[in-house]
């Protein structure tokens, strides 16, 4: 038992962070009208390149051959970053192309040449996935995408996005993200993958819990780093126990989450009993750290939280738009108080 | 990354396994403190003559010397067996043992380890003053050398199980002249000393397992001082050094244990309205979030476990999970009232034990630190922000 990264799984980390601070900066974000000309084309390709794309994919699907665990570990570094969801819908696009032995297609999705778009259902949609889907959806990053992910507890759909309906564009929470919203009425899909085969909407709900992760982590690196600086009453205010108590609730938070993502990680991939339960608990527990440490960072950060000069307002929109994908914390929560007791 | 667990280690869970359920005592633990310590006290013999005391003792001490994960194997399959808890047991072989381990002479341990592992001898502790709560470092009992003996003054306070021990860790000073960290001396005390006065406090809950204990030049031989005069801050910290993160798994199991049966409490009662306490998505979700958290608690575990295994050091886990447990613990009983609904105004019946447990919930965030003392310590040793 050893739940600690392994020194080829610490690599996966300290390359994706170091690429990631060097190609895409966050500050690139400010200022900036959205996503899409910050992760054009040819960046997804570059990202492609690095094996990104195929991470959890078995080698015999021309995968690079890792598990979940080495998954959630990139996913943090992309949530830390700010990166765009599309990101994790050309992975799972992936997997379900591969899984469903459309292999061309997946290709193209590992080398980044398709982008996919996630949709969620909007509320009160009467929403039907499978050999076609029928619904209200909210897409994210429309732009420039060439497919769109779809999935539930039934399963997971890929399908042109061409092929719905989408309205003019909305504004997002989240100004680094496009969303428009879509109809469709018996859509037929381009491959679908029923949950029995490999639950999509799950290992969805663990990796975006992993980029709430890299949220909850970044917003308390950036509160503790101001706090050492930041002086009033002739003393750093992380001295102070107000500011400080706040700082040790959003880090035990973080190790909370990070436990569980690895705990999750194996339980989930080993497909033991307690992966379902893992993966309700870690989402719930994500949304909630996520939002209370990113929030908390702009009370920290004072006045100067409150402006866009600071990027702290992008992380704490960014997690509500995650929260939103593949399940809310209500959601989560009442599937994991149906889940049997596990040891 | 990995939870696996290899041949050996899974023969040794069924071991563990089967001993405890062969030799777990059958009839609960007596509520009456006199009849608790001898029923404590038994147990423990019992576990040493099946060769299971000391877990994480040295062998040269009596111990069984387990590495980290048979420690961990059996603290989850003790724990799951619903044999008893530490108890009065806990000073001697979690605090006072370790600490004579690293820092006792030949002579100490000799004397005292073996009679705690045999199941002789109750511990206590005596650290906490009126004056030196969460302060602990400015305690003022006074200690004077006077021949070959300490010469004791002062009281403590919170001293746990105090009546119903033989013996006892006490902190005094001995320079008081030296920073306040530097001045203090730890000391082994006989309970029966003359010149101590034990009172008992009666707690919030019903309880009176707390004491006041006064010393009025109560003498203490110098060579029951361990590790040395006026080094007591240093030794005090000494038994962390035993711990691997294995502390919090008994009682992450009974936090677990806790949560499932209040799950299957809103599952069987009705509120005002005659729905099911479950269909009440206050509480249903309230429920959820315990059992998530519940669940997060031992995936914390076992990466403190994991990251001690790595660094041969105490990590900052431990003032995290103690924090995240007690409150955790807190709002447990908190939602066990909102279920139990008025029933929460009787203390007894078949759901007397949920107000009860919420009464006696308000020490978890007070005693061996408080949750606020606990956020200084991760804000100023693992984030790094100043005093």
């Amino acid at each position: 038992m050893d739940l600690l990264p392994t020194q080829e799984q610490q690599q996966i980390i300290d390359t994706a962070a170091s690429f990631l601070a060097n190609e895409f900066p966050i500050n690139q974000l400010l200022g900036a009208p959205n996503s899409d000309t910050r992760v054009s084309r040819e960046h997804l390709q570059k990202i492609a390149q690095l094996g990104w794309l195929g991470i959890g994919l078995p080698e015999e699907l021309q995968g690079v051959g890792y598990g979940l665990s080495e998954e959630v570990l990139l996913f943090v570094e992309l949530g830390r970053n700010l990166m765009p969801p599309s990101l994790l819908g050309s992975v799972l696009g992936g997997r379900l192309t591969g899984l469903s032995g459309e292999h061309d297609r997946m290709r193209s999705l590992l080398d980044g040449d398709i982008k996919v778009a996630l949709a969620i259902s909007l509320p009160g949609s009467e929403t039907k996935i499978g050999e076609s889907i029928s619904g209200e959806f909210l897409i994210y990053e429309p732009h420039e995408a060439d497919l769109l992910l779809v999935a539930d507890e039934g399963g997971a759909a890929l399908l042109p996005l061409k092929s719905v309906q989408t309205t003019e564009d909305d504004r997002c929470i989240d100004e680094t993200l496009g969303v428009s919203s879509a109809i469709a009425k018996n859509v037929p899909v381009l491959c679908y993958l029923p949950a029995e085969n490999d639950n999509l909407f799950l290992r969805g709900t663990i990796l975006v819990s992993a980029m709430l992760l890299g949220i909850a982590e970044a917003t308390l690196a950036r509160s503790v780093d101001y706090a050492k600086q930041r002086e009033q009453f002739g003393k750093v205010i992380g001295s102070f126990q107000a500011i400080k108590h706040y700082c040790a609730e959003m880090a035990v938070r973080c190790e909370s989450v990070r436990s569980m993502l690895y705990h999750t990680s194996i339980t989930f991939q080993a497909q033991s009993p307690a992966g379902v339960f893992d993966a309700c608990s870690l989402k719930a527990l994500a949304i909630e750290a996520a939002q209370y440490n990113a929030n908390t960072a702009i009370q920290i950060h004072g006045g100067m939280g409150f402006t866009r000069e600071m990027d702290i307002h992008l992380f704490v929109k960014r997690a509500q738009a995650l929260g939103t994908l593949f399940g809310g914390e209500r959601y989560h929560l009442r599937r994991l108080l149906c889940e049997p007791v596990v040891d | 990354m990995n939870l696996d667990f290899t041949p050996q280690q899974l023969q040794f869970r069924e071991q563990v396994r089967d001993w405890l359920q062969a030799h777990k005592p059958s009839e609960p633990r007596p509520e009456d403190g006199a009849e608790g310590r001898a029923f404590d006290l038994a147990w423990q013999k019992t576990l040493y003559t099946g060769g299971w005391a000391g877990i994480n003792w040295p062998k040269a001490y009596g111990g069984q010397g387990f590495d980290t994960f048979q420690q961990l194997i059996f603290l989850m399959e003790y724990a799951k067996s619903g044999a008893p808890g530490d108890h009065y047991r806990f000073n001697g072989l979690n605090l006072a043992g370790p600490t004579i381990i690293a820092c006792g002479d030949e002579e100490q341990k000799k004397t005292h380890l073996p009679p705690i592992l045999k199941g002789d001898v109750i511990w206590c502790q005596g650290f906490s003053e009126p004056s030196a709560g969460s302060d602990l470092a400015s305690l003022k009992t006074r200690a004077i050398v006077d021949g070959d003996e300490l010469i004791v003054t002062g009281s403590k306070i919170w001293t746990s199980w105090a009546r119903f021990a033989d013996w006892q860790q006490l902190l005094v000073r001995t320079d008081p002249d030296a920073p306040k960290h530097a001045g203090i001396s730890w000391v082994i005390n006989r309970m029966d000393n003359p010149g101590m006065e034990i009172r008992p406090i009666h707690d919030m809950a019903g309880g009176s397992d707390l004491h006041e204990v006064f010393y009025d030049e109560v003498r203490i031989p110098l060579r029951n001082i361990v590790g040395g005069i006026n080094n007591g801050w240093r030794v005090s910290m000494a038994q962390l050094s035993f711990e691997r993160g294995t502390a919090f798994m008994p009682s992450q199991i009974e936090t677990q244990k806790t949560i499932e049966e209040l799950i299957e409490l809103a599952r069987n009662t009705r509120l005002d309205d005659g729905r099911l306490a479950i269909d009440d998505d206050h509480i249903a979700f309230q429920l959820a979030k315990l059992r998530a958290e519940t669940r997060s608690l031992l995936a914390m575990t076992l990466l403190g476990i994991s990251r001690n295994e790595r660094s041969g050091m105490p990590g900052p886990e431990g003032s995290m999970l103690k924090l995240f447990q007690s409150e955790l613990y807190k709002r447990i009983t908190t939602v066990a009232l909102d279920i139990v609904g008025a029933d929460r105004a009787r203390l007894s019946g078949l759901t007397g034990r949920w107000p009860q447990a919420f009464l006696g919930s308000f020490a978890n965030t007070l005693g061996g630190g408080t949750s606020e003392v606990m956020r200084n310590i991760i804000g100023e040793r693992y984030l790094g922000l100043p005093k």
